[in-house]
């Protein structure tokens, strides 16, 4: 007849069994001694991210969603379980927070609105709590010094065309955010860094644009050398606010469904097709400024050859990105003949990859 | 053979046997003549009768046996048929109870992942009730304090009226006295009583400045005497003097000065300065916060390809552009 009528089958997709469960099998960490000194910060609006190089010639990258939850003080009981859970957290002025990724997980589950340090590229005058939730990211991200006075390259932001925006008290906090880890802060315009990422082909010559989360920053570069930067303050939030608003819904189901295998050729449905409205809108609107940048420049290089185009970041990773990105420029009066567009290998970490190859080569 | 019957036979044989003397048999050209004897013949008899009676037995058994094997052929057809339907029966039978504990072995699991799930809710529910106790108890708590906060407001509204009939009373009395006064004042009642006040008063500063005048003398005296040891002073706590007075003189203009800077101060004029001030401030060791970030490793990833071809790349150029600088120094040199 049957087996074994004594033996209980858990079901291991819940969590409270995983917790109950033996201890999970530490991984063997790389140590800081096998990393070579000097670091990349990417300070985005929707993620950090760091990088660090080894002795081998490989390329450590964390990441961790720039974004905090404040949770119910009641769980400051339970936040033993948290650290089972490995939800990082920090208590502060009697509140308890989660911090990064965990934080957005948390407000999808319960529908709630995460708390974001930045906004539109920049430190958020509005959060008072940011600052020392940035630090926390950045401490976890960027770990233990490699060697004292370490150098970190971090991008900024251009200065927007569109907005005024002030990126003196951005800059300031972010470098003093670093002092005060013992790190040797140096600032690196955020499209150049994707000029280092992504161009080594072509000479450093072309133009890099980094998409991110609060804002598209441009840099046209001739071999290396930054000749025209500058910004747009519109990036993938600004995607997110107006599919939510328009479907509504909360913002972070909209990044959720932006990030969820979305093809802007193919829209499955009624959400997608707000998502490949705005994606449109907005390509276009930074290849306009962008075009308009170039006529009314006096210090923009004048290229022999078809330049190269290339996008990074966050938001640049939704399927069909390039193809939008190559229609839209057609429609636009270009003042420049482009070769080619093409979408970095890795968007996410181009600029942070930039950041380090300038942190290198400082060395 | 029975006794009976061998008796039958014997008197059948006797019954049909002829005497013949042995001459006679001779005369008949006889000379030999087969003996048997009556129990040999009852033998023989008996062995033939058996034969043919068995010989008969066995064409009957023959007969029998094709009849009874017929019979048997049948029979046993039909029992193998029958057979063969029970054992069908029996293999849908089997197929059947297979299924049935195909189900209880499926139920049975079902019931093990139902208790399962019990337990976890149960847990979930033993959460759920400790949390509903934990806001019970900080309720009590609130109450409680609610409930202090109320005996205090009570004591302190009485301790109120009892000040305000305090101070209800004292008004009284100071009525009383004003009216008392008034009337004091329009009856003259205490008139003459003033003005005896007055008169010894009169007399009190008369008295003083007689004595004053007597004092005057004597006191222009020790004025003379007082002023020529201050002037003697004088001459030795100058520079001590002046010494006090500049020091005093520096701290008000000091103060003075500090004052005017405070109300003309001009902005910092480096924003990194003041950045690092508040960033300090924030990070200031007396602002308390707790963090499990230490105990939590990050996720990373190792990206093979690293940054090498790139870093090299610039590496190249920059010494290029570094030898072209030289070259041209040294053009420029020549």
């Amino acid at each position: 007849m049957s087996g074994d009528t004594n033996k209980i089958e858990f079901n291991n997709d819940d969590p409270m069994d995983q917790i109950q469960s033996a201890d999970l099998p530490q991984k063997p960490r790389q140590t800081e001694t096998d990393r070579i000194p000097g670091k990349g910060l990417d300070v985005g609006t929707a993620n950090l991210l760091s990088a660090a190089q080894t002795r081998e010639g490989k390329v450590i990258v964390k990441r961790e969603r720039n974004m905090f939850l404040e949770i119910p003080s009641n769980f400051q009981r339970n936040r033993s379980m948290l650290t089972k859970l490995n939800v990082p957290y920090v208590s502060y002025r009697d509140r308890l927070y989660v911090l990064g990724d965990s934080s957005f997980n948390l407000a999808n589950m319960f529908g709630r609105e995460v708390r974001r340090p930045m906004r539109d590229g920049f430190l958020s005058p509005n959060e008072q709590d940011a600052i020392p939730m940035l630090r926390f990211i950045v401490e976890r991200l960027l770990g233990a010094r490699t060697v004292e006075n370490e150098p970190v390259y971090f991008c900024i932001p251009a200065a927007s065309i569109d907005r005024d925006n002030d990126t003196i008290y951005h800059r300031g906090v972010v470098e003093g955010l670093l002092k005060k880890l013992g790190y040797v802060p140096h600032a690196i315009n955020e499209g150049h860094a994707v000029v280092y990422s992504e161009l080594a082909e072509q000479e450093f010559t072309g133009i890099g644009i980094s998409c991110g989360g609060g804002m598209f920053n441009v840099c046209v570069a001739y071999k290396t050398i930054p000749a025209v930067t500058f910004s747009v303050s519109r990036g993938g939030d600004w995607i997110d606010e107006h599919v939510a608003k328009v479907m509504g819904m909360p913002r972070t189901r909209a990044t959720d469904i932006k990030e969820s295998g979305t093809n802007l050729l193919e829209p499955r449905n009624r959400e997608e097709e707000a998502v490949v409205l705005y994606y449109r809108n907005l390509i276009e609107y930074v290849l306009r400024n962008l075009a308009q940048r170039f006529r009314i420049a006096e210090d923009v290089p004048s290229f022999r050859d078809p330049v190269e185009i290339v996008v990074a970041g966050g938001t640049s990773m939704v399927g069909g990105f390039v193809d939008i990105f190559a229609e839209e420029l057609k429609k636009v009066d270009f003042p420049l003949s482009v070769a080619s567009i093409r979408r970095a290998e890795d968007p996410l970490t181009s600029v942070v990859r930039g950041c380090l190859i300038a942190a290198a080569l400082d060395q | 053979m029975k006794r009976e019957d061998k008796k039958r036979v014997t008197s059948i044989l006797e019954q049909n046997a002829q005497r013949v003397p042995i001459v006679e048999l001779a005369a008949k050209g006889k000379s030999h003549v087969r003996v048997i004897s009556g129990e040999k013949a009852m033998q023989l008899l008996e062995a033939v009768v058996d034969d043919a009676i068995s010989r008969r037995s066995n064409e009957a058994i023959d007969a029998d046996r094709d009849r009874i094997v017929g019979e048997a052929n049948e029979q046993f057809k039909r029992v193998a048929r029958i057979q063969a339907e029970a054992e069908s029966l029996i293999d849908t039978q089997k197929q059947l109870i297979q299924g049935q504990d195909q189900r209880i072995r499926d139920l049975e699991g079902k019931v093990r992942r139902v208790a399962a799930s019990a337990g976890r809710r149960e847990k979930r529910l033993a959460n759920a009730r400790e949390t509903i106790l934990n806001y019970d108890q900080e309720i009590e708590r609130l109450a409680n304090k609610a409930q202090g906060d109320a005996s205090l407001i009570a004591e302190l509204r009485q301790a109120l009226v009892a000040r305000t009939q305090e101070v209800e009373r004292v008004q009284g009395l100071l009525g009383d006295l004003r009216t008392e006064i008034s009337s004091i004042r329009d009856g003259g009642a205490g008139r003459d009583e003033l003005d005896a006040v007055r008169n010894d008063m009169a007399e009190m500063k008369n008295f003083l400045q007689s004595l004053s005048e007597q004092n005057a003398a004597a006191s222009r005296d020790s004025i003379d005497v007082m002023l020529s040891r201050l002037q003697e002073r004088e001459s030795s706590q100058s520079v001590e003097l002046e010494n006090r007075f500049a020091a005093t003189m520096n701290s008000t203009l000091d103060r003075i000065s500090k004052t005017l800077h405070r109300a003309t101060a001009q902005p910092v004029d480096s924003p990194i300065e003041a950045t690092d001030a508040l960033v300090s401030r924030i990070f200031d060791g007396s602002m308390e916060m707790e963090s499990n970030l230490a105990r939590l490793d990050v996720d990373e990833t190792t990206e093979n390809d690293g940054i090498s071809k790139s870093l090299d790349r610039l590496r190249r150029m920059r010494e290029r552009a570094l030898s072209d600088d030289d070259g041209d120094e040294e053009t420029a040199s020549r």
